[in-house]
């Protein structure tokens, strides 16, 4: 067992210190002498033809100083795919749902701009629009896209082995269908874009952001500025969950005012703009067919997803076809299919959220895997263990299976919520149920993304020996640069206090795919080791020519380079880079590493969730007595930030089970704050949470480190589903379970019917 | 008149300010916009999320509900009014330790609210604690490091005024 100096201590986080002093700063708390307010004129219809736009009202109100609208952009789609590209910064011919953008304005203050933005004139022709998505397949249903016959944005199949010849073989099938709702990051910091446009023809801007780099390639094709003129700057960024992986209009309405009033403009969203306007998580209505023998062995597995997309394509092309090799990599089955269909409806724009459809698929497999365990008298943690898939093992869809940890997650969960003791499970109580559930989910480290698929790092080395660490890699909160830092820290034996992490600015770092692709530690931290062992085989060289031994011969301890066994022929790193310097050989070290992440080369990390919980049935309100998470990260770098990914992550994943639901009234939102959308406060917890980190060492990986902990965010759900299932003895289907569907469901139950 | 502007004189993290504001301006907009303490944040600007907390008086309020007329002659404590002479208050320090901040945006607001309830009770219990800042979302930690730290600093404030 390798023993590391810094990988796996609990070092504290340096940027903590300015976030808790309220220093930290934010898009929005960059002020810049003479920025002008944005704001955003946005569609009050769900699908509509804009027949004209009169803005001269709005541009003569005093205190406007800019406003714009499609003409005076280069009208260039994007999007995150040239495929995919369907979005224009400000509406050309039509809206597509209720927040879609129209116009923008830049003014001296907000309130100024908001009453500028009443003064734009807009005349509609308004279209039949389309809500559901099996309304909106249909042939004749209003075209919310020419390019997309019956709306659909994704209409894929995928098959290995043959489910029909598996089902006849099993012993038992079941189909069962469920549903899920739209839900929103809601990170606490809202979308704010600063823009500063020179004259002189560069443009520096400010969002917060999952890759920095993303945006400037965004901003260069819709802006047509050159991308060496764009810098894409960093600043803090308050959680992102997904939700900032794109580009957004504002960016480039930002950008467009600050070009033509000469000043900085900044737009930020208002809370209803962030759950309206930038992403949500897919609902999905799912069709599940499992077919088992009678010992729990499956032998065929059947999904068919409808995906209501919203208004554009946003992440379509991952969202949807990404989830079987997610499935496979965690289950052996012999026979698969998956049939997966995204339909666009006038509705917001669904994207990335944290497990990108993994949540609903395993909701819905979990649920079902335990209704099977019920018929067939298996234990739920024992079926699981039977097909869980191991190291070593190629899955069904060919990928190799590195490094998995799965069956060690769900052994460890289930030991420590004592998933044996019938004691603790015993219902009745008056009117408290009891139940127990445990959930499993997996989550591959990057995703194929053409030309930012890899990662470069530079490390230099000061005279004193300090180093400065360059990564492409954002932090949104996760820890990320501590992470790398600690990588180096370890690599090169200095101490962390030594280093200093500039990221995610487009000027001063290399590429780095971003951290919305689970990739910060596996494929951003790699680089950075590579990096540092440059970096470190330069120093020894010199080393061994002051120590006039062989580079061989040399280790590094506690800021020294030793010659090995001896004590006393050392020298301070401090020294040796000093030495370097003088003698004109600067410690500068380079890494770059691009994984080859094609459909049979993912790694994935894996997860389990157990729990404990209560149901009132006066009620119908669930609380949840104890919450065990093991996430299987590979090499756990900071265990402190690793817990945190755990706890957080399953704390998001509470929301979504129990209380979180996007609600509309056809094309409108209805819940667009804190309070009525149901977000968890910290009485909604669970009351007793711990957290189990498993290392499988992944080859890939720096260190053998993996992605923590999306896979906890996604592994609570089917478990407080299967939990409550247990305590209730009735499946609900249908997320979030609401106290009115337990009750619905009880109510069933006493009348002899509902689904057992 | 809704703008009418006038002269306010009242304390913020110790310090006497004078300034011109208008009669719809809210607390946190002055606080941010015109003395440049952007620690307080914004997060809703509806009251439902406690990012933009401070105190008035000692008091836990949220500065996008309050107008700032209101504070006329009151004491506002900021985030930045916390750390005395570069050192960090037992709840910044704990919070920093604990590993409570993931994202930092909602840490200013809950660490001003945490100070609020163990000022008024200095060894709360969980259940207490996790009232005490139910006013405050987070969406990264799960609130489980943010109970520990706040316990921990209550801890360190009632050890450090028995040692005196």
């Amino acid at each position: 067992m390798e023993r590391f100096s810094v990988l796996g201590t609990r070092a504290v986080n340096p940027e903590d210190i300015s976030k808790a002093m309220g220093t930290a700063q934010f898009t929005n708390d960059i002020m810049l002498p003479g920025t002008l307010t944005g704001k955003i004129l946005r569609s009050p219809l769900a699908h509509a033809r804009i027949k004209s736009i009169n803005t001269s009202k709005a541009e003569r109100l005093p205190g406007v100083k800019a406003v714009i609208t499609a003409k005076d952009t280069l009208r260039v789609k994007y999007g995150i795919s040239p495929a995919t590209r369907d979005e224009y910064p400000l509406a050309v011919d039509k809206v597509r749902y209720i927040g879609d953008e129209i116009a923008a304005v830049a003014a001296i203050d907000e309130a100024t701009a908001c009453a500028a933005l009443e003064l734009i004139e807009v005349e509609y022709e308004e279209l039949p629009a389309v809500f559901d998505p099996f309304e909106a397949m249909k042939d004749g249903a209003p075209l919310i896209h020419d390019q997309c016959p019956n709306n659909l944005s994704v209409d894929m199949e995928t098959n290995y082995g043959d489910v029909n010849i598996g089902f006849q073989e099993a012993y038992y099938v079941r189909e069962d269908r469920f549903k899920t709702e739209a839900i929103a990051h809601a990170m606490l910091e809202p979308y704010s874009v600063l823009a500063k446009y020179d004259p002189a023809g560069s443009l520096d801007i400010w969002m917060p952001n999952q890759s920095p780099f993303t945006k400037r390639r965004a901003l260069m094709r819709t802006l047509g500025l050159p991308m060496e003129k764009i810098r894409v700057r960093k600043s803090f960024i308050g959680g992102a969950f997904g939700g900032r992986s794109e580009l957004f209009s504002a960016d480039v309405c930002a950008a467009i005012l600050s070009q033509k009033t000469g000043k900085p403009v900044k737009i930020t969203y208002t809370r209803e703009e962030n759950m309206v306007c930038t992403r949500q998580k897919h609902p999905f209505i799912l069709t599940v067919k499992t077919g088992v023998k009678k010992d729990g062995t499956i032998l065929a597995k059947e999904f068919h997803i409808i995906a209501d997309g919203g208004a554009y394509q946003s992440t379509a092309y991952l969202a949807i076809p990404n989830r079987p090799s997610m499935y496979l990599g965690m289950m052996k089955v012999p026979n698969f299919r998956y049939v997966g269909k995204r339909v666009f409806t006038n509705k917001s724009v669904r994207g990335a959220m944290k497990g990108h459809g993994a949540q609903q698929i395993l909701f819905a497999d979990g649920l079902q895997l335990d209704m099977i365990a019920k018929e067939l008298g298996l234990d739920p943690v024992d079926i699981r263990m039977k097909n869980a898939i191991e190291a070593g093992e190629i899955a069904l869809n060919g990928n190799k299976i590195y490094s998995c940890g799965l069956k060690e997650c769900l052994e460890k969960t289930a030991i420590a919520i004592n998933w044996e003791d019938n004691e603790i499970s015993q219902k009745g109580d008056n009117h408290i149920m009891r139940g127990k559930g445990i959930g499993y989910a997996s989550m591959h480290c990057g995703i194929n993304m053409g030309v930012r698929s890899g990662s470069s790092s530079i490390l230099k080395m000061n005279e004193d020996g300090q180093v400065t660490v360059f990564t492409g890699l954002p932090d949104n909160g996760q820890g990320n640069h501590l992470m790398v830092a600690m990588v180096v820290a370890e690599v090169i034996n200095i101490p962390l206090e030594n280093i200093s992490v500039v990221a995610a600015d487009t000027e001063l770092t290399p590429q780095d795919p971003g951290s919305y692709s689970m990739s910060g530690a596996f494929i951003s931290a790699k680089a950075v080791k590579l990096a540092a062992e440059d970096a470190r085989r330069q120093l020894l060289e010199i080393a061994a020519d002051l120590l006039k031994a062989n580079i061989d011969e040399l280790e590094l301890k506690n800021n020294q380079v030793y010659v090995k066994g001896s004590t006393e022929s050392c020298i301070p790193i401090p020294k040796v880079a000093w030495a370097a310097m003088d003698g004109g050989k600067n410690v500068i070290g380079k890494g770059v590493w691009r994984p080859d992440i094609g459909a049979n080369n993912k790694t994935l990390a894996y997860g389990a969730v157990a729990v404990r919980l209560e149901v009132d049935t006066n009620t119908g309100k669930v609380k949840i007595i104890k919450a065990i998470g093991a996430q299987d990260c590979g090499k756990a770098i900071n265990l402190r930030t690793i817990e945190g990914q755990i706890e957080g992550s399953m704390g998001f994943g509470i929301g979504q089970v129990l209380t979180e639901q996007l609600q509309w009234h056809k094309g409108l939102m209805l819940n667009h704050g804190f309070v009525n959308y149901g977000i968890p406060t910290s009485l909604e917890m669970s009351q007793q949470i711990e957290s189990i980190i498993v290392e499988s060492l992944d080859p890939n990986g720096p260190f053998g480190a993996k992605e923590a902990a999306e896979a906890m965010g996604v592994a609570v759900i089917p478990a407080i589903a299967s939990a409550i299932y247990d305590a209730i003895g009735v499946a609900i289907k249908e997320l979030p379970i609401t106290p009115d569907k337990i009750l619905r469901a009880l109510e069933k139950q006493g009348q002899g019917g509902g689904e057992k | 008149m809704l703008n009418d502007k006038e002269i306010i004189r009242f304390t913020v993290n110790g310090e006497l300010q004078e300034l011109l504001v208008a009669s719809n301006q809210t607390l946190l907009e002055v606080l941010r916009e015109q003395l440049y303490l952007t620690g307080t944040k914004e997060g809703c600007d509806d009251g439902s999320c406690g990012a933009c907390t401070v105190l008035i008086g000692g008091k836990p309020m949220l500065a996008c509900t309050v107008l700032v007329m209101d504070v006329c002659g009151k004491e506002v404590t900021t985030i930045e009014g916390l750390a005395q002479n570069g050192k960090l208050h037992p709840l910044q320090q704990s919070f920093v330790e604990q590993g409570a901040i993931q994202c930092g945006y909602c840490t200013p607001g809950l660490i001003l609210s945490a100070k609020a309830l163990i000022d008024e009770n200095d060894k709360p219990t969980e259940e207490e604690i996790r009232q005490g800042i139910a006013g405050n979302i987070c969406r990264c930690t799960g609130y489980h490091k943010i109970v520990a730290a706040i316990k921990s600093a209550a801890a360190i404030v009632v050890q450090a005024k028995e040692g005196k």
